[in-house]
């Protein structure tokens, strides 16, 4: 037969494909150091504008080669062709890689910089037929925040949009942030958003409850609920007014309440000032606007400082989320995420032994999801701390004593503790810097800790007694204790390697007891 | 006659259908002289796409059967020992032909119209300026209201399938298309919606995962009971056991012991699972797997329709063939089969002997006794011409309804408009395909009586504009539309048939074909009751293997820059890329 189509081989073609790339590489080497003979010539003309162009169309990410462009478009005072064929460059480079950081830089920069008339709703339609191609790329998603900005385009149609592309796909994190953005934004109506925003939720959580991306959408809903009160506790002790805050003062509130307002911070939750002899004052704090945020008289305490505001309305929602989430886990006991979710919940709204089934289900989740075990063992430590404060109406007597509690929360809350028994928790991964807050504790026990090191053990300046026994601390951190001056007592046994005479140079008052 | 055609092959192909083409283009691909012929002027046989004219040429024959030649039983180019067999006639299968316009030939003018109004009411100044009005509103409307005389003048628009099918996105017509290199001569578009028929009215049935998290047809258990259903299908493997005890029992009966709700149910057996109330448990679920397979591969739905009609999927494999050498000639017909001991030795065909090693028949060509007991019935085919979607969105949508009859088959309904190149701007086609049990007409009937409005329109009466219906759907809660104009509201929302065509044609795809037939001849199904291509891939698939046991089905075929061209003796043309060069 004449003239038969015949098929390369293999070999010929990767020869052919090999020549072909090294005549590239040869191409892209001249022409990049033709590039930087032009800089450093200091041209700043049209041509040097189109040496990078091959470049970069073939190789979008030279950041330096963006840079030049810059350096010549603002020099040049370019046209309005000009301007059009750079934002048609960097159009083809996005083609080329979509996730190109400078790309995308620099065609804002144009835009921003250069463009006289910048046309923003064009660039909003771009982004739109953009992500209806790739609906998860965040480098667009990211543009179009700046875009839907410049071009005030209204919040209603860009949540219609991202409501849009959730229905296509809701496996988008890049969507659901956009929506929590525009809603920050709107700051308006945050009530009603939040129903229907968790129904949305909801929808996603039944259909794929082991996807990820909407249940953190619904954990920022719920964790914009902000906790109720911000003093947990006023009191005077040795001439010094004390005002442990739950949570950090904004810088534009005040304190008010004494005769002035010079009080100090410990840190921005811990405020004292000197008093003289003061009773039955109340302590409010006011925001910028002068609306008092809180209140509470002298020596008292807040045993309630955990509760969250919530509404009426949004409580039956949440409760009613709480029922839909409990058949789901009826249906998928082992979603993870379900089971997390209710347990936020429930601590949320605090139902009737909530405390018991939160603690229930964080056990069954260290079970299905070994790999964050630490995690909710340190949820759970935070829950434990938070049940005991709830629980208590002083905080000199503390006994945290076998709760398994591997970090700490809240220390500061315990500023005013003398005895702290926080004897059989596991605290080999905690940090023991977070005891600084213990500074009246005269009595701490650690006894049965865990703990191999007494690395950052902070200088407690009222600490006589502590008991280590029944841990294995080496032999190197015990100098620590040293800072601590007025320790009067450590408690060691004779499973630390300890030696008599280590710790006979950290206290001088030597009353080693070595039961 | 005159004849320049070379008289000898490897593989003869008579029928340019899905599997025969398949075939031809396998055969030439590794290399084997083929000659594929076809009597028609078009191809496809009973899979093609026809323009609206070309359709009612195809009517006329089937009616008037096509005229014979005068076969000679013996000739000079038979010899002694073989046997003359005469090659059937493609158009005496199709039956119960039945073609109804529902428009008038031509619109009345404006000026009828006008006087017809006038006898009926008294003139007064006020009268006279709305029927003004009246008249203005008529010429506007003119524009979409339909005679066939209109219709006829954009038949060129029309690509009406005889044997309308989609493609599975991970069937074995896709997974072919692109493992041969042939998915370049064809485009698709997806089915973007999946409906079906519950409690009297259309449902879009939620199938995908964005499906079913934007429904509002379930409720929140539904939606997790559904995807629990679905993922337990999808992850089903023979060693598991969730399908025990069901064996020897119903899809219905496995769905039931699940206690999904009715709704559900529904969606799963009659929508997804393409079954019905009998299919047994595992075929359904099988079923199942495939249509989910398909899921999400190029879009929301599992299926792929090709642009231009159904009837240009068999043409890319003739494209194939051709490339790699096949020899083409339409217009050629078969006249017969020449025999020897039991082996096809040739064929004759307009007077010449034309000799082959295998000989693949379409059923339509082959001769009645290499048919044995084939049946000749199978299929009952609808075709509507209609004036907007059966449920109407605003988008145009693509959209397969499994019709569900109660103790029967489904009817497979495809509605396809537009933008598919199928039919004209603001009209739709309607194919409806489904088991024969006595005719086209009743077998369709409940279908049709249930998705359309069949009356004859004189093209006066008033119609509820297409562009503004969605915008007519009475609001929940709009206290003014009670529920008897609700349903009057959604008669008059039903498209209306302008051109309604019946037919019935076998279908054999459940027969065995090598039964009667020479050992080396290979003879072809036409199109089957399914919806997807699996049967003809498969068919093609065996056939290939038996001509050629040790050779590959289908390689990829090279792109044009990994081709060289082998000249010989007389150079011909350059071989030039198809393709633009690349950008740098």
């Amino acid at each position: 037969m004449h003239n038969r189509l015949k098929v390369r081989t293999t070999e010929a073609q990767k020869a052919a494909a090999d020549r072909e790339k090294e005549k590239k590489l040869q191409l892209y080497r001249k022409s990049l150091k033709n590039v930087f003979e032009h800089r450093s010539h200091g041209d700043h003309d049209d041509l040097a504008l189109k040496s990078s162009e091959g470049l970069l169309r073939s190789n979008p990410d030279i950041v330096t080669l963006w840079n030049y462009r810059k350096e010549i478009l603002l020099r040049l005072n370019p046209s309005k062709e000009m301007i059009e064929e750079e934002l048609y460059l960097t159009e083809k480079c996005l083609q080329v890689n979509p996730k190109s950081y400078s790309a995308w830089y620099h065609r804002n920069w144009v835009l921003e910089n250069v463009d006289p008339n910048p046309d923003w709703n064009k660039e909003l339609l771009l982004c739109t037929k953009y992500l209806k191609m790739d609906e998860r790329n965040f480098h667009c998603w990211d543009y179009r925040q700046i875009v839907a900005l410049k071009c005030q385009e209204p919040h209603e149609n860009e949540l219609k949009f991202t409501l849009e592309m959730i229905e296509s796909n809701f496996s988008n994190y890049s969507a659901w942030h956009y929506r929590s953005k525009l809603f920050s934004a709107a700051g308006k109506d945050e009530e009603s958003t939040k129903i229907s925003e968790l129904s949305l939720v909801e929808s996603a959580a039944f259909t794929d409850p082991f996807d990820q991306s909407a249940w953190i959408y619904q954990r920022w809903l719920i964790g914009k609920l902000e906790p109720s009160k911000y003093i947990y506790n006023a009191s005077i002790i040795e001439s010094k007014i004390y005002l442990i805050l739950n949570r950090n003062l904004p810088n534009n509130y005040k304190i008010i309440g004494l005769d002035n307002n010079n009080w100090e911070h410990f840190d921005s939750k811990i405020w004292f000032k000197e008093v003289d002899c003061v009773d039955n004052i109340e302590i409010k704090i006011i925001n910028e606007l002068n609306q008092v945020e809180d209140k509470i008289l002298i020596n008292n305490i807040r045993q309630d400082i955990f509760n969250f505001i919530i509404s009426e309305q949004l409580q039956l929602v949440m409760k009613a989320q709480l029922d839909s989430l409990q058949q789901l886990l009826e249906m998928e006991p082992e979603s993870k995420w379900a089971l997390l979710t209710y347990v936020l919940l429930l601590y949320t709204l605090k139902p009737k032994n909530y405390f018991e089934k939160c603690i229930e289900n964080l056990k069954l989740l260290k079970v299905i999801d070994t790999l964050r075990k630490n995690y909710y063992n340190d949820l759970e430590s935070r829950y434990r701390i938070e049940n005991w404060i709830a629980n208590n109406n002083s905080t000199e007597f503390v006994t945290l004593k076998g709760y398994g509690l591997t970090a700490f929360y809240h220390m500061h809350m315990f500023l005013f503790s003398k005895h702290i028994d926080l004897s059989d928790n596991d605290l080999s991964k905690s940090n023991l810097n977070h005891f600084k807050y213990l500074t009246m504790c005269k009595h701490l026990s650690l006894k049965n800790c865990q703990l191999v090191n007494l690395n950052n053990f902070p200088a407690l300046q009222n600490l006589e007694i502590i008991d280590l026994r029944e841990n294995q601390i080496q032999d190197t951190s015990w100098e620590e204790l040293k800072k601590c001056k007025l320790l009067k007592s450590i408690l060691v046994d004779n499973k630390q390697t300890v030696t008599e005479k280590i710790l006979q140079g950290i206290i001088q008052s030597i009353n080693i007891n070595d039961e | 006659m005159e004849d320049d055609l070379p008289s000898k092959y490897e593989v003869i192909v008579i029928g340019t259908g899905m599997t025969e083409s398949i075939v031809a283009a396998a055969a030439s691909r590794i290399g084997k002289r083929v000659l594929h012929l076809d009597r028609n002027d078009y191809y496809g046989g009973m899979w093609a796409s026809f323009t609206f004219e070309a359709l009612q040429k195809w009517l006329d024959e089937c009616r008037n059967g096509k005229t014979e030649g005068s076969v000679k039983t013996s000739s000079p180019l038979v010899q002694d020992s073989e046997k003359s067999v005469t090659i059937g006639n493609q158009f005496s299968t199709v039956f119960n032909i039945e073609e109804k316009w529902f428009i008038p030939e031509k619109l009345p003018s404006v000026g009828n119209l006008l006087s017809a109004k006038n006898t009926q009411t008294e003139d007064s100044p006020k009268e006279s300026k709305d029927k003004q009005n009246e008249t203005e509103a008529t010429l506007k409307y003119n524009d979409k209201l339909w005679c066939q005389a209109k219709l006829k003048s954009l038949g060129r628009k029309f690509n009406l399938d005889l044997a309308p099918k989609l493609l599975f996105s991970r069937g074995t017509l896709v997974e072919l298309l692109i493992s041969s290199n042939i998915s370049r001569y064809a485009e698709f578009r997806c089915v973007n919606r999946i409906l079906t028929w519950q409690s009297d009215k259309l449902e879009t049935v939620p199938c995908s995962r964005a499906d079913v998290f934007a429904t509002k047809n379930v409720g929140l258990i539904e939606k997790r009971q559904l995807m629990q259903l679905l993922t337990l299908c999808v992850e089903y493997k023979p060693e598991n056991d969730e399908f025990k005890g069901f064996e020897d029992k119903t899809l219905k009966q496995y769905l039931e012991s699940k206690g999904l709700t009715e709704n559900l149910m529904h969606y799963v057996l009659y929508a997804i699972a393409m079954s019905n109330d009998t299919t047994p448990c595992m075929v359904g679920v099988e079923r199942t797997q495939r249509f989910l397979s398909s899921l999400g591969r190029y879009g929301n739905t599992p299926f792929l329709w090709p642009m231009y009609g159904t009837g240009e999927l068999p043409q890319c494999f003739c494209r194939l063939c051709a490339v790699f050498g096949g020899v083409y000639h339409l217009k050629r017909a078969a006249d017969s089969v020449i025999v020897e001991n039991n082996e096809c030795k040739a064929i004759l065909s307009d007077g010449s002997r034309l000799d082959c090693d295998h000989l693949v028949l379409g059923v339509a060509d082959a001769p009645p006794e290499f048919l044995g007991s084939v049946p000749k019935s199978g299929l009952s085919r609808g075709i509507f011409i209609i004036d907007r979607s059966i449920s109407t969105t605003d988008k145009e949508s693509l959209t397969l309804l499994q019709f569900p009859i109660k103790g029967k088959e489904p009817i497979t309904v495809i509605e396809a408009g537009p933008s598919t190149h199928v039919c004209p701007s603001g009209l739709y086609l309607l194919h409806m395909t489904t088991k024969q049990i006595d005719n086209a007409i009743n077998d369709l009937k409940p279908a049709v009586e249930a998705l359309l409005h069949s009356e004859y329109a004189d093209g006066t009466t008033s119609r509820i504009d297409t562009d503004t219906q969605a915008t007519q759907t009475p609001k929940e809660g709009d206290s003014s539309a009670t529920k008897t104009e609700f349903v009057i509201q959604n008669e008059a929302l039903k498209p209306q048939v302008l051109y309604a065509l019946y037919f019935n044609c076998p279908e054999t795809s459940e027969y065995d074909l090598s039964q009667n037939v020479p050992s080396n001849v290979h003879l072809c199904s036409g199109p089957d009751l399914e919806v997807d291509y699996e049967f003809a891939v498969k068919q093609a698939k065996s056939i290939f293997s038996k001509m050629y046991p040790d050779s590959e089905f289908l390689p990829r075929a090279p792109d044009p820059e990994e081709l060289s061209l082998e000249v010989d003796e007389a150079a011909g043309p350059p071989f030039q890329s198809s393709e633009e060069p690349k950008e740098e």
